[in-house]
């Protein structure tokens, strides 16, 4: 680091994933979204773009970014996108949690939760995030997925094993949910949906 | 799966970097949890309870071992706590962050939100105190709504916001409560109490004397499941006692009642059936009977009481309507027979009868007459304050009857400010309008500043508010006619709630700050809000989801942003007031009642009293009228009042009258349009609204995903709706859909909806049709009458069709949705 500027930085799929686990749970900055309105996310896309198609989704997603310009207040709108979509709603929004999509009890930490604990507790980790939040919330999840692509290790699950049991199985049904919340900027569901081909994608790598 | 990495440099590595943020996982040491999980023990509502605490979650709950009856509700006690509905963050209308007071008020209700951090949230919440009290004064704050909070002695919401508030500066209160506004009101004029609140006769007096209970529309063992403070479920063995007696023959139960009640039902007993809302006529014909057959007890009548003359006088004709209040006259109203009406007055009068008055009653347009008639119809009969005999308006609730052990229980956080404090901005300047509203009008309050209305004795001027406080309180469950409260709310500049689930009302508001439930905090309670049994101790079984707070955090907070946050907290930690609590209580009860001292009360849960002396009501009066005076002007049972009187109101007089309701089923004003009674009483599967946003368990009762409405077959047939349907309700006021349940117990012209049910309207448009069946959508919204001013909400008409087409997804739950776009 010099003058606050990383100089270097290795990115592929760990970090893409973990990239994505910050989108969904804190709102974008005002330093991220100048970083974004001067094209911060593409190495991010370029990589997901190695794994799958995704150049329609690619060029709305950065087509949402540059409509930022056209929002009067686009910290706020798109905070207040983040907000109807993952902290809001119940069925009709998109709260990101393995638990609501899976389980039927229409309760938060659930099963999913408690799967998520005990493989944190398991490798000596626990949640750092200042949230509270439940560690089935999604970006829990591909920050797990991040430190399996990050430290592959013999006998331990695989990245994939890892998305065909935590995450695919709901992610459709939440990104379904998400498409029906209105929004003001696109920038929330089109990368829920290049999330969801490149999860995918990389659940078959 | 490969794991290609490439290297980015300079400003796009940067860039990238700013993007990635800190890993969200930390090393943790592997935490000792035991697999089987810990049994803790807590009090609710609901009762008291052991929860299986395991990996910090709440895995069961299960009622405590010694808890003769308890209710299923605790099944929903974990969708509470993990209810998709939780408020997670501090949350400010993304409108109203921007522009304050300016803000486009139109879309409350369907707006959109933002998350901001407790620091922010708590420099608004001040700095809108702020600008309110220095630009509108006292006048501009209404922080008096309230209702039932979660239970715990020190965390009770409301203690801790009129006490941080009121530090701040002062503002515009309520009087009264929504359950029982009128009844409360009236009976101190005429028995010198409100009874709805008062202990009553033990139940095994009752059930060793009493040859007739009369349960006047009252719903015991639906209502008896939960209570003010930590239930005890003592007094429903009760209930099996007296259906054991009932099927001996030794007493008679009569639910007087337009529908077949869950008690009466329970207890096998009799029903006997009056239309909606004409229970004054049907009581006029007894006393009509009473008084002719000279089966009324005249020397109880000359020795406690004053003003039956004037009464009977009305009765026999002899007032301005000059009609008799003849069985004959009353049948056509109430729709029960003549000669059943005189059947009935004799069975009162042949033996002890004890009367049971249900709080619905009081609940409508001139809801304090049937109450004041209930007294004295108990007088004529001659038996206040004997064993078994008399008036009660309270059995149905909180365990009202279970003898009382006498032992202290502990206080509360303190409601007010500490002696010889003054607020901060302490203006007293109300800019000649009132500063306390009857809770019932204080959405009338909001629509129309500077307007007058008489309230029982007093004029009171409606205040230009600007800003409201709600925690701990959802006044879009308990009060009535939601489109007009959504237009009241729109002239509210600012709008704080506090809770800990995104209630109708926090979606209406302006800033939301997230309570935890009481399941997340350190408290006791009292266990038995009228039999005191014991002292529950309420431990935390899990820290507070998300990043909600207690509200003794939150208004330590606020109180800090001025500088009384010490004053506020007396320098005392939760623990250290919950010590200082049980150790005063400890100390009051030395000599008499045994206590562990904290630490062993915190380990073992509970602290029992021995059980109490059975107790009669009214008995110390009916030995000495003089002596024991009642709290009556007079001292003694007022049948006519001569200070009403002189209020000189035309819909509340010298003593109690017909008077026809602005609209009434079977043959009343409006039934021609709108020919169905709407009944909103208490749920029996929730606590007013608390437990709605309980999924699974509301799962058990909903219908479609609907509320229920209850509804005769007759009513079902003639609207071609089956079992099961999705139905529209609807009248002037509003419009809302429910699920059908189709059911023998309710008469034609009759159904119910529980209040309660989360509002989910489709839009903020004003009429917008509730998606969830809340039924103060179509409720009648004006004061009982002068003297209360109580809400009327059981004098509400409608009409049902069946729901044609795909019905719009329930909204109710989880938060704001955005439907404009």
């Amino acid at each position: 680091m010099k003058d606050g500027i990383e100089d270097e930085i290795a990115l592929g799929h760990p970090e893409v994933c973990r990239w994505l686990a910050q989108l969904f749970l804190f709102e974008v900055t005002a330093d991220q979204m100048a970083a974004y309105q001067s094209g911060a996310a593409e190495p991010f896309l370029d990589c997901m773009a190695s794994v799958c198609e995704i150049t329609e989704g690619r060029a709305a997603f950065e087509a949402a970014i540059v409509g930022w310009g056209d929002l009067e207040t686009p910290l706020r709108t798109v905070a207040a996108d983040y907000a109807a979509l993952f902290l809001l709603g119940e069925k009709a929004n998109a709260q990101p949690y393995a638990s609501l999509f899976s389980e039927g009890t229409g309760q938060v930490f659930g099963a999913a939760h408690d799967r998520m604990v005990a493989r944190l507790s398991s490798q000596g980790l626990g949640l750092s995030a200042p949230t509270n939040e439940p560690a089935d919330h999604i970006s829990f999840l591909l920050e797990y997925l991040s430190v399996l692509l990050g430290s592959p290790k013999s006998g331990q699950e695989t990245p994939a094993d890892f998305l065909n049991a935590e995450i695919l199985p709901w992610f459709d049904r939440w990104a379904q949910a998400a498409s029906r919340v209105p929004v003001r900027s696109r920038f929330y569901p089109e990368l829920i949906s290049l999330s969801q081909r490149y999860l995918a994608a990389l659940a078959k790598e | 799966m490969t794991t290609r990495r490439n290297v980015l440099k300079g400003l796009v590595a940067g860039g990238a970097a700013t993007l990635m943020g800190q890993s969200l996982f930390a090393k943790a040491a592997q935490a000792a949890t035991s697999s089987q999980g810990t049994w803790h023990v807590t009090g609710s509502h609901w009762g008291a309870i052991r929860a299986l605490v395991k990996g910090g979650k709440v895995t069961d709950v299960q009622p405590l071992e010694d808890d003769p009856y308890p209710t299923d509700m605790i099944k929903g006690i974990k969708g509470i706590i993990y209810s998709p509905s939780r408020i997670k963050y501090p949350m400010a209308r993304a409108d109203w962050l921007d522009n304050r007071e300016n803000a486009d008020r139109t879309t409350r209700g369907d707006n959109r939100y933002v998350r901001i951090t407790w620091d922010e949230a708590l420099d608004l919440f001040y700095e809108e105190l702020e600008r309110v009290q220095t630009t509108h004064g006292p006048s501009g704050l209404f922080a008096g709504a309230t209702g039932w909070r979660q239970t715990g002695l020190f965390h009770t919401c409301i203690n801790h916001m009129n006490r941080a508030v009121s530090m701040h500066g002062n503002y515009v209160r309520k009087v009264g409560d929504y359950s029982t506004g009128a009844g409360q009101t009236i009976l101190p004029y005429v028995i010198g109490s409100t009874e709805v609140y008062a202990q009553g006769t033990s139940w095994p007096v009752i059930l060793e004397n009493a040859d007739t209970v009369v349960l006047w529309a009252s719903d015991p063992l639906k209502n008896l499941q939960v209570g003010w403070t930590c239930e005890t479920h003592e007094s429903l063995p009760y209930l099996d006692e007296l259906r054991d007696k009932v099927a001996a023959g030794e007493i008679r139960v009569i639910s007087v009642d337009p529908v077949r009640s869950k008690t009466q039902k329970h207890l096998n007993s009799e029903h006997l059936y009056v239309n909606p809302m004409t229970d004054v006529a049907f009581m006029l014909a007894i006393a009509h009977t009473l008084y002719t057959e000279d089966l009324h007890d005249k020397e109880f009548l000359d020795i406690y009481s004053l003003g039956f003359d004037q009464f009977i006088s009305y009765v026999m004709g002899e007032g301005e309507d000059a009609t008799v209040k003849t069985p004959e006259w009353a049948a056509e109203i109430c729709g029960v027979p003549a000669e059943e009406i005189r059947s009935f007055a004799r069975l009162l009068a042949s033996g002890r009868t004890q009367f049971l008055f249900g709080w619905s009653l009081q609940r409508q347009q001139h809801g304090e007459q049937p109450y004041w008639m209930g007294t004295i119809l108990a007088s004529m009969l001659g038996q206040i304050g004997l064993p078994g005999g008399g008036v009660s308006y309270s059995h149905h609730y909180s365990g009202v009857g279970v003898p009382q052990t006498g032992a202290n229980m502990p206080g509360a956080f303190p409601l007010n400010l500490d002696l010889g404090k003054t607020p901060k901005h302490d203006l007293h300047n109300y800019k000649g309008a009132s500063n306390v509203i009857p809770v019932a009008r204080w959405v009338d309050m909001l629509l129309n500043p500077g307007d007058k209305i008489q309230y029982n004795g007093h004029e009171v001027t409606y205040p230009d508010v600007r800003m409201a406080v709600f925690t701990g309180c959802n006044p879009f469950h308990h009060h009535q006619d939601r489109n007009k409260m959504r237009k009241a709310f729109r002239q509210l500049e600012t709008v704080v709630a506090i809770d800990f689930a995104w209630t109708a009302t926090c979606r209406h508001a302006d800033l939301v700050l997230p309570a935890c439930t009481q399941f997340e905090r350190n408290d006791m309670d009292t266990y038995g809000a009228y039999s005191n049994t014991g002292v529950v101790a309420m431990r935390k079984l899990v820290d507070p989801l998300y990043q909600s707070k207690t509200d003794y955090e939150i208004f330590t907070g606020l109180t800090d942003r001025f500088g009384r946050a010490e004053e506020y907290t007396r320098g005392m930690t939760e623990m250290q007031w919950l010590r200082q609590m049980y150790d005063t209580t400890k100390a009051a009860n030395d000599g008499r009642f045994e206590m562990p001292d904290f630490d062993q009360f915190w380990e073992d849960g509970m602290v029992r009293f021995q059980r109490g002396e059975n107790w009669v009501r009214h008995a110390a009066f009916r030995e000495d009228p003089e002596i024991n005076a009642l709290g009556t002007p007079s001292g003694f049972i007022e049948i006519s009042s001569r200070t009403i009187e002189k209020f000189g109101y035309d819909d509340c007089g010298a003593h109690p009258k017909w008077m026809e309701k602005a609209e009434r089923s079977h043959g009343g004003p409006n039934s021609d349009r709108f020919p169905i009674w709407l009944q909103s009483c208490h749920p029996d599967q929730r606590l007013h609204s608390q437990m709605c946003e309980s999924d699974e368990y509301r799962a058990t009762y909903a219908v479609q995903g609907r509320e229920p409405v209850y509804i005769s077959p007759e009513d079902a047939a003639n609207r071609g709706i089956n079992d099961g349907d999705i139905v529209r309700v609807f009248n002037d006021r509003g419009q809302l859909l429910a699920g059908a349940r189709v059911s023998e117990d309710y008469p034609q012209g009759v159904v119910r909806i529980h209040e309660g049910a989360w509002y989910g309207p489709v839009d903020a448009s004003i009429g917008a049709l509730d998606t969830y069946g809340d039924p103060n959508t179509v409720t009648m919204d004006v004061g009982a009458s002068k003297l209360s001013q109580a809400t009327s909400a059981n004098t509400c008409l409608v009409e049902i069709e069946k729901f044609e087409g795909v019905a719009p997804p329930v909204t109710s739950f989880g938060g704001p949705i955005e439907e404009s776009l």
